[in-house]
């Protein structure tokens, strides 16, 4: 076989599918690398199956809406106990323990008798030791809440910190590049181009992970940023675009790929000769992302039931359902993960279940001592349902 | 491994082992008539417990598949791919097993209970791949009128209305639970429209083609001297031929493609900052190496770098051509239908 006959024989269907979806094993997968990198048919073979993909993805996000809206409005809350019951155990720790640490020792002389004995003598002596008596004897009774206020929210501050989003956004999205770095994403600011015909395509980027992360929470945690131009807000407010302008954007796609098809048309020159890109911004902002998100363990939580976070394959999560001790979340091509430690460290869970899944929840049928323990659902794009006790395995419901 | 031990698998035979104990590479087990035979050497390796496993979690008695029937279908795509491994590999249980752990079980029962016309699985696959397959289909044809007849075509080769032989054929058939179903459906679809794009494309006539172009212009003069860019074409060509495979897919995908760094990176499954990276990297080294190229062949350093500033309209380079691997891998499947 020589080098042209390499065009008459292509991959099978099944051969690009996996390797679009990483099912290969690594000679497999670097065969079909290897034929992608010399056949343009395959190549937008696997670029049409991606866009077609992605085009399916604001009809999950309509459904995984529709049974969001189905819900009560608290149901989303449900597990807001979990940080409040935190913070209600810093504060009573603090309450219990703060005299002691302050160095007060509380009399165990009843107060009344001293005040009883102050009151009859001289008005002008009265408030500062009555003051102190008082003080100092509210103080050692912990149950009562006005002068316990200070000193507790004193202690409980640094621990509710990272339970609050706006705050982490902020964090999140603190704008590590500079304006120069903004235009760098989709490659303008490569090799310099003969035909300006990146647009359209770049168009495509447009909402493909992210446009299941829970709108309105996420609206909030990205709002108080500043740097309107920085590269993840803007990302991310593409993302959360929304279904319309996608679509189009997809039609756009295949226009553009018949386009393409009929030949090389080279709007992009290999210059050797120009300029390196200038910078890397993109990279240092996702370094940014990933930093915070591991300063921050006790927020991830909390960031994953907005969604709004990265995954341990890079992509953004669109769907996440976190317990106690566990978290599920899903990305954009409905592949989940598994993370026991708060979002730190996430294991990929194998499918057991037909079709993509495009949403993840927790459920628990009744409230009480004896209520079964809570279960994960995970709903596929045609909204059959599979559950499961521990996140790994999975039974049809 | 412990897993392995868990489910039954034994998992301390070696690769070698294995060999010697009877298993088979897939390159010899193909037949005269070109299908794929099942050596029984095969047939005890597949243990009872990893049956058991396998056929549990495939729900294949939905679709009214038999153990056995459903056994030789394991066994057939296992076969026919190797269990992953190079062709020509021993492959050891361990391996075997992970292979078949790694396969979609539900989509491949689904998916040949459809071929073999069971009527509650055509149903279930109605209800879960319908309106997913036509969305698809316009969006790879750009168009509704297009998409759902491209997406009708499809069904019909689905239902298996072509004959062979006398036979009713589905490509459902040809699916081996690697990658998930629906992706096998869109792939299948894309390539539909390619091919057809292709082959209508070839039939359009001279006039169409040439309509509403304009004559070509008479080349300008280059401005750097024709020795110099015939060194620097070899110097680049010898440059992109010492490129890795994933190197030389971006290179392509980016600059003859004209794709984004959102979708290649959605194509290699990586994150897109990881393409901007290795783009940037990549065209570095790319020029550094033209450099030492052209210093090789006598020019001083900045002769190289003036002979790099040559307008690239003046080369007479087929970088698509330059991109195709020089070992090329032999696929079973034609370009055109």
């Amino acid at each position: 076989m020589n080098s042209n006959s390499q065009l008459d024989f292509h991959p099978d269907a099944e051969s690009l599918n996996a390797f679009a979806e990483q099912a290969l094993g690594a000679a497999e997968r670097e065969q079909v690398l290897s034929h992608l990198a010399g056949c343009s048919r395959c190549r937008q073979v696997v670029y049409l199956a991606q866009a077609a993909a992605e085009a399916e993805i604001p009809a999950a996000v309509a459904v995984s809406r529709a049974t969001a809206e189905d819900r009560p409005w608290f149901a989303n809350w449900r597990w807001t106990w979990v940080p409040a019951a935190a913070l209600a155990a810093v504060a009573a720790l603090a309450v219990t323990f703060y005299p002691w640490a302050s160095g007060f020792r509380p009399k165990q002389t009843p107060v009344a008798p001293e005040v009883a004995k102050v009151v009859p003598q001289n008005a002008m002596q009265v408030p500062k030791p009555t003051f102190q008596k008082h003080r100092n004897a509210e103080t050692a009774r912990p149950a009562v809440p006005p002068v316990t206020l200070k000193p507790s929210a004193k202690s409980v501050q640094p621990a509710a910190r990272p339970t609050l989003p706006v705050e982490t956004g902020q964090l999140q999205l603190a704008p590590s590049a500079g304006p120069e770095a903004a235009g760098s994403v989709h490659g303008e600011s490569y090799a310099p181009l003969s035909l300006p015909s990146a647009s359209g395509p770049s168009a495509t980027g447009l909402g493909v992970t992210g446009t299941n992360i829970g709108g309105q929470a996420n609206a909030v945690l990205f709002k108080p940023q500043p740097a309107a131009n920085s590269w993840p807000q803007q990302t991310l407010q593409k993302r959360m675009a929304g279904g319309p302008a996608r679509t189009a954007a997809t039609t756009q796609v295949a226009q553009t790929n018949l386009r393409a098809m009929g030949g090389p048309q080279a709007a992009r020159t290999l210059n050797f000769a120009a300029a390196m890109p200038r910078s890397e911004a993109q990279p240092a902002s996702g370094t940014s992302l990933e930093v915070s998100m591991k300063r921050l363990p006790a927020a991830v939580p909390v960031l994953a039931g907005l969604g709004g976070f990265k995954l341990s394959n890079g992509a953004m999560a669109v769907s996440a359902a976190v317990t106690l001790h566990q978290t599920l979340a899903l990305d954009g091509t409905g592949a989940l993960f598994l993370s026991e430690d708060g979002g730190l460290h996430w294991e990929p869970v194998a499918q057991q279940w037909t079709g993509r899944a495009i949403e993840v929840r927790t459920t628990r049928a009744a409230s009480g001592p004896a209520a079964p323990p809570v279960t994960f659902e995970l709903m596929n794009e045609a909204g059959l349902t599979w559950v499961s006790a521990d996140g790994k395995a999975w039974k049809a419901k | 491994m412990a897993y392995l031990e868990g489910v039954g698998v034994l998992s301390s035979q070696s690769v070698a082992a294995s060999a010697a104990s009877g298993l088979t590479a897939a390159s010899s087990l193909t037949d005269a008539s070109g299908s794929i035979a099942i050596p029984e050497a095969i047939r005890p390796n597949l243990l009872e417990s990893l049956q058991e496993e396998l056929w549990q979690e495939s729900g294949a008695a939905d679709w009214g598949l038999g153990r056995e029937e459903f056994n030789t279908i394991l066994e057939r795509i296992g076969a026919a791919q190797n269990f992953g491994r190079p062709a020509g590999e021993a492959v050891s249980r361990q391996q075997q097993a992970a292979f078949f752990r790694s396969v979609r079980l539900a989509d491949l029962v689904l998916a040949r209970a459809c071929a073999t016309g069971h009527e509650g699985a055509w149903e279930h696959f109605l209800a879960v791949y319908q309106q997913s397959l036509v969305r698809a289909a316009i969006a790879i044809a750009g168009n509704e009128t297009m998409g759902r007849e491209l997406a009708d075509q499809l069904y019909a080769e689905l239902y298996g209305l072509t004959t062979r032989d006398g036979e009713r054929r589905s490509p459902l058939d040809s699916y081996r639970g690697r990658g998930s179903l629906i992706g096998w459906l869109r792939t299948t679809l894309a390539q539909r429209h390619v091919d057809h794009y292709r082959r209508t494309r070839r039939e359009r006539s001279l006039e169409d083609a040439t309509e509403g172009l304009e004559p070509p212009a008479a080349d300008p003069e280059p401005e750097t001297p024709c020795a110099d860019l015939e060194a620097l074409s070899r110097a680049i060509e010898e440059a992109l031929r010492e490129r890795e495979t994933e190197e030389r897919l971006l290179l392509a995908a980016y600059y003859i493609d004209e794709r984004t760094q959102f979708e290649i990176a959605g194509m290699l499954g990586v994150h897109e900052a990881t393409v901007s990276r290795k783009l940037r990297r990549l065209v570095d080294g790319l020029r550094r190496q033209v450099l030492k190229n052209l210093q090789r062949t006598g020019l001083s350093r900045r002769a190289a770098e003036e002979a790099l500033g040559a307008d690239p309209r003046d080369l007479d380079l087929n970088l698509k051509k330059m991109l195709q691997n020089p070992q090329p891998e032999a696929f079973p499947e034609k370009a055109s239908r």
